[in-house]
């Protein structure tokens, strides 16, 4: 295709067109044009503008770069891509909250279908219900994979969906101005909540570390300290060090779930549980452990890493708290005809109905993310997410055997990990991880980025597209590079 | 069109859509890896099918929507326009969807780039120095803007401004956005015009008032032509001036937010610049801010150093973080696209021509119509159902009818402040051949509302269901799909 011709010097403004010739964009002819502007009785486009004042007009030009064509974006696109580093195409071992895993081929083709992509917010439901029912779906699916009973349609990113469980924790106590957020949740999701907490009458405080381990004992003397002050206890299971956190003794310290005998508690802080949802293809679901909001981000979930977002982050519940529950949520009733079909529902809990009272403010969300999430659940159906996580695992106790027989390294937790870790290294992570860069591998994540007083730390992830090759690779690099340094050290 | 079984009513056990890549045998064994008691008890009871099978269902239930690709879409307040294919193709290249959000500032070049530039395009669209591309959406940008001026606020020793103006024709978001962000709202009336009020906006503004929230165009698809005097009066008071950019198809390169006033911005990629809308998401909603308000945008910011881009969270006056990591970059790589494939001419032609079009269809259907208002609309007009409404039609079934002939329906009941309101935005890349079907297909249904009402009140019957019962949805939730059930004996062929 040829690149569009543009004009070489400014347009004179006023003028009838700004645009002179016909471009691609708009299906408007000159006659068209002239045709419409008769019908409207105006002499020019310039008429339809009379209505903002002169003086606030630009009157010029935007001061901005020439139209480029399409082959001229691809190149020009194509080459700031290239000074990207990707995962997909040297080993990588950067988790932390966005990893890349095996995508099922039909996702991209199915979710790139305009008549989902190019669809609003399903609104009028006749004309939407391909977007309800896979909504449906997704919320279903999700709730198998949590064991929670009932799920939105979707949140921004992890981040934002804690900020508004502890909103949500804060409508349903009604008492309580005090959350208790791990020190081993992700530094990223607790720095959106610090944000959204700034003008907000909820405190957060800081529960400390044992072996990386959520300390409990620390929760339960802020418990005991500021009884019915605490709404809410935060925790992340695996946590951001990729360790396996006593779930069910936090449940049991807040009295959450229904035991055999004993009535479910009600009167008690909530406990809002962030989970891997791939994890969960094997580890114990929040539902299990009695969380009352299960949480997380869904990239893994059929997404690639695309620097962060667009992703998904999925708010699951339990049915007694529908009506305080963040964001659209998708519900089965019938047609005039008595016939199934799929509507937004509870919407007089959102800001287009409930304005300054709603329960959110959020109103696009991640649609299409989350299709992607739904169908990769389709895909992989529970056996594949099973296969998927027991991969990942098996690989990271793989490296984690290897990686800490290296001289020098050593496991900085003993505790029990799902796919990821971290270990002390003998020198400084951000050096080791430029060293690793210089060898085409992308290291882990240097802890000193986020923990100030970890910079000798790195968290090591892998997923099912780890190979056994790439970590010995990985493993013989790093012993090469920690001996040098050491010969260096003692000449 | 026929209904489509849910995926649980297609899964049969053993099934399964996709192999995942087998680990190496020689790994050590689950059981050596993680205890018994770490461990779930039975497995998820995610649905078994087929990779055939399930390329089948997603591709059934795409056809049960309507969507740009497949209809005229002139839902008002949405800028429902074209969304180039271009867009999509650069956004897959492996060098920004495979990108790990956590490789340093140097292994992310290309993006800090693309990004810096970006900014600079919606600084020099909107009239304002400075943009942080973080916030996920419209209504996340309002919330980091209020949650900016929140801060202001605290700096300067005011905390005593905790009121935000908003007018009566205002988007939902804007008053549940400054809740969230610790401000009260006070509204503003809308004058005989449509615009707002000057002298409500007089007896509400005080010394308690930290902002007023705008759309300009407003909702109501007029432009406040008396914007300069409420930003003086707004200003002279100590307040700032928010607008929501919903609105910015009207008039991208004809005036500028910062140009009339404007102290904080958000911009709607999803809408202005293109990028799909996903059936609800992923958007994108960047804020563009004065230099006075600079300190407090969202961290991180992009700064020049000499050895490149640098990403820098070292901002003591900053609001923080408002979304993990960055922004919605695969969002943000598609607006690029679309400002780049348009440069300043065709910039201005999108606005030209989204206000042709509106005001097209405002000639061809005043007569036929209640305006309620007589000013001018730009890029999208709102009618109401009330000369319908004498014979007991309402604008939800001139909606429905709609769809009957083919049309997505435009938004009804909002704004609010009109009564049976029906909001037509056709964007620039309708031609008028469709705007004249469309018009034709909206005359007809105004004669069948006085000749054959029935018609309207049972639409649609055109689709795979007819008119859905919002009411008993709530009544008797149903929030998943039963699974538990043996599976049906329904199977899509």
């Amino acid at each position: 295709m040829p690149a569009r011709e543009t004009t070489e010097s400014g347009p004179a403004l006023p003028q009838k067109y700004s645009v002179k010739q016909l471009m691609a964009y708009f299906p408007h002819t000159d006659q068209d044009r002239d045709d419409m502007l008769k019908a409207l009785g105006l002499e020019s486009i310039e008429d339809l503008f009379r209505c903002i004042p002169e003086k606030i007009r630009l009157g010029r030009d935007l001061d901005l770069p020439k139209l480029a064509s399409e082959p001229e974006l691809i190149r020009e696109m194509g080459s700031m891509a290239d000074r990207n580093a990707r995962m997909d195409n040297r080993p990588s071992f950067l988790g932390a909250g966005s990893y890349l895993r095996f995508i099922p081929a039909a996702i991209d083709s199915l979710s790139s279908r305009g008549e989902f992509n190019t669809a609003y917010t399903p609104y009028q439901a006749e004309v939407s219900q391909g977007t309800l029912q896979a909504i449906m779906e997704y919320q279903t699916m999700l709730c198998q994979l949590t064991g929670m009973e009932i799920s939105n349609a979707s949140m921004y990113d992890a981040g934002t969906a804690l900020a508004e469980a502890v909103f949500m924790a804060y409508a349903v106590r009604r008492k309580g101005n005090k959350v208790l957020v791990s020190e081993a949740v992700h530094p990223e999701y607790r720095r959106v909540l610090d944000t959204y907490l700034a003008d907000h009458p909820v405190e957060a405080i800081t529960i400390g570390l044992e072996n990386d381990l959520t300390a409990l004992d620390s929760v339960a003397r802020s418990l005991e300290e500021n009884g019915d002050d605490v709404l809410a206890v935060v925790l992340q299971n695996p946590n951001f060090f990729g360790l396996i956190e006593p779930m069910e003794n936090a449940s049991s310290l807040l009295g959450c779930g229904k035991g055999e005998d004993d009535a479910p508690r009600r009167d008690r802080p909530l406990l809002i549980s962030i989970v891997d949802p791939i994890s969960l293809g094997i580890l114990k679901d929040p539902g299990a452990y009695g969380a009352d909001i299960a949480i997380g981000d869904g990239q893994q979930l059929g997404n690639p890493p695309n620097l962060g977002g667009p992703t998904f982050g999925f708010f699951t519940t339990l049915q007694e708290h529908v009506r305080k529950v963040p964001g659209r949520i998708v519900g089965e009733t019938v047609d005039s005809d008595g016939k199934r079909g799929y509507v937004l529902t509870f919407q007089t809990r959102e800001q287009h109905i409930r304005r300054e009272r709603a329960t959110s403010n959020i109103c696009t969300n991640q649609g299409l993310c989350s299709l992607r999430g739904a169908m990769y659940m389709a895909f992989l159906g529970p056996e594949g997410i099973r296969k998927v996580a027991e991969a990942s695992a098996r690989l990271a106790h793989y490296a984690h055997g290897v990686l800490t027989k290296i001289e020098g390294v050593e496991a900085a937790s003993t505790a029990a990990f799902f796919q990821e870790f971290s270990l002390r290294l003998p020198a400084g992570a951000e050096t080791v991880y430029r060293t690793l860069a210089e060898r085409n591998i992308g290291g882990g994540l240097p802890l000193g980025r986020y923990f100030p007083e970890r910079e000798d730390e790195m968290l090591f992830a892998f997923t099912e597209l780890s190979t056994k090759e790439d970590i010995d690779n990985l493993a013989s690099e790093l012993a090469l590079v920690f001996s040098k340094d050491l010969r260096e050290a003692n000449a | 069109m026929s209904e489509q079984p849910t995926l649980f009513e297609l899964s049969r056990p053993g099934r399964s859509g996709t192999e995942p890549p087998e680990p190496d045998a020689s790994l050590p064994a689950l059981a050596d890896c993680l205890a018994e008691d770490h461990l779930r008890q039975e497995p998820s009871g995610l649905p078994e099918l087929a990779e055939s099978s399930t390329v089948r269902h997603y591709t059934r239930l795409s056809g049960l929507n309507m969507s740009i690709d497949t209809n005229f879409y002139p839902l008002g307040s949405c800028t429902m326009k074209y969304n180039p294919r271009i867009n999509e193709v650069v956004a897959s290249n492996p060098g920004f969807s495979h990108v790990h959000p956590l490789c340093e500032d140097h292994e992310l070049q290309g993006y800090l780039e693309l990004f810096s530039r970006l900014e600079k395009m919606l600084a020099e669209i909107s009239g304002l120095p400075h943009v942080s591309l973080q916030p996920a959406a419209g209504a996340h940008g309002e919330l980091a803007s209020l949650m900016m001026i929140k801060a202001r606020c605290r700096e300067r020793g005011e905390l005593e401004r905790d009121v935000v103006l908003i007018p009566d024709s205002a988007h939902g978001t804007n008053p549940s956005s400054c809740t969230i962000a610790g401000f009260k709202t006070r509204n503003i009336n809308s004058g005989e015009d449509g615009t707002i009020d000057l002298d409500s906006l007089h007896e509400a503004l005080g010394p308690d008032v930290a902002a007023m929230m705008i759309t300009n165009p407003n909702t109501l698809g007029i432009f406040e032509s008396r914007i300069d005097e409420i930003s003086a009066l707004l200003h002279e008071a100590g307040a700032l001036l928010y607008m929501d950019g919903a609105n910015m198809n009207a008039i991208l390169g004809i005036t500028r937010p910062g140009d009339f006033g404007v102290d904080v911005m958000h911009f709607n990629l999803h809408k202005t610049m293109s990028t799909p809308h996903g059936g609800g998401g992923p958007g994108s909603g960047p804020i563009a801010v004065t230099d006075e308000l600079e300190p407090y945008l969202p961290v991180p910011r992009i700064v020049r150093s000499e050895d490149g881009l640098e990403l820098c969270g070292d901002r003591p006056l900053s609001i923080g973080k408002v979304r993990s990591f960055f922004g919605n970059s695969g969002i943000l790589v598609r607006a690029y696209a679309f400002i780049r494939a348009h440069g300043p001419e065709e910039l201005r032609g999108i606005s030209e021509h989204a206000v042709l079009n509106a005001n097209y269809i405002r000639h061809r259907l005043e007569q036929a119509y209640h305006l309620p208002y007589d000013t001018p609309c730009m890029h999208e007009v709102v009618f109401t159902a009330k000369k319908q409404k004498a014979g007991g039609i309402r604008a939800l079934d001139i909606a429905k009818r709609l769809i009957d002939l083919g049309y997505h329906p435009p938004t009804i009941y909002f704004p609010l402040v009109v009564h049976e309101a029906l909001m037509i935005e056709p964007t620039e890349t309708e031609t008028p051949e469709t705007l004249d079907r469309f018009c034709e297909a909206m005359l007809q249904i105004a004669r069948e509302a006085e000749e054959n009402p029935d018609l309207l009140k049972a639409a649609p019957v055109t689709q795979v269901v007819k008119r859905l019962d919002e009411v008993n949805a709530v009544k008797t939730p149903i929030l998943t799909c039963p699974c538990d059930e043996q599976p049906s004996e329904v199977e899509a062929g």
